[in-house]
């Protein structure tokens, strides 16, 4: 995972499969940059192929934790296939989606 | 008819490892576009992490079996662990599908929306799905 923080803003590039057997290193990863201060949080997912319900999971308390402080956030570089998942899933509702 | 069948250890690592194999075997098959190659490769992935935590929460000594079918434009999917099942009806009444932040039971939900049929007997999940054109 990469950090690039500039002024109020945070993007992490996420890297490797958004799946189970990661996501607890993830959780440990991000936990600190989100007790930080910031005004949006930006997550790449260009590197990200695969994801799964525990990815999803993860993305929605990433989420969760920039509304609960009245933050912005938003996804970049979602593939066609991720999108689809995330339209079945009306995720597409509440992430905002960059191109 | 194509069919394969693997058998893995109860951890996620694990699952991935058997993702790859599974990914090669479905890269082989015609009829298969990239879309659906995808989806099927997600609903694999779900229904086997499924089986390691919750039916054999991810006890070393347990096994998650996997069979997949192709026979034409449908493929058969039954993935069975060593916990005591679970009722099906029950989890989708929790999903509690208004409210998109909060819903239960994502991947199941999920693998509804993708288009599978689900059923589930004792401690196997059994998925189909259509190749459509």
């Amino acid at each position: 995972m990469k950090k690039h923080i500039e002024a109020d803003k945070i993007m992490l590039s996420l890297e490797g499969n958004l799946v189970a057997s990661r996501v607890l290193e993830l959780i440990k990863e991000t936990k600190q940059i989100m007790e930080t201060e910031y005004d949006e949080l930006i997550v790449d997912l260009e590197q990200v192929n695969h994801i799964d319900s525990t990815g999803i999971t993860f993305l929605i308390g990433l989420y969760k934790n920039t509304k609960s402080k009245d933050r912005r956030f938003s996804l970049v570089g979602v593939s066609e296939e991720i999108l689809h998942l995330f339209k079945l899933m009306r995720l597409d509702e509440i992430f905002g989606m960059k191109p | 008819m194509e069919e394969i069948k693997i058998s893995i250890q109860s951890n996620f690592e694990e699952v991935d490892k058997c993702i790859i194999e599974l990914e090669a075997f479905f890269s082989n098959l015609k009829d298969i576009n990239q879309m659906q190659n995808y989806i099927l490769i997600y609903a694999l992935r779900e229904i086997l992490n499924n089986s390691v935590e919750h039916g054999n929460r991810l006890d070393a000594q347990k096994k998650v079996q996997c069979k997949i079918i192709k026979q034409s434009k449908k493929i058969t999917i039954e993935v069975k662990d060593e916990g005591l099942g679970f009722i099906l009806e029950k989890i989708i009444e929790n999903i509690g599908e208004n409210d998109v932040e909060k819903i239960r039971n994502r991947g199941i939900y999920s693998l509804n929306k993708l288009g599978f049929q689900i059923n589930v007997k004792n401690n196997t999940v059994f998925l189909e799905y259509i190749i459509k054109e």
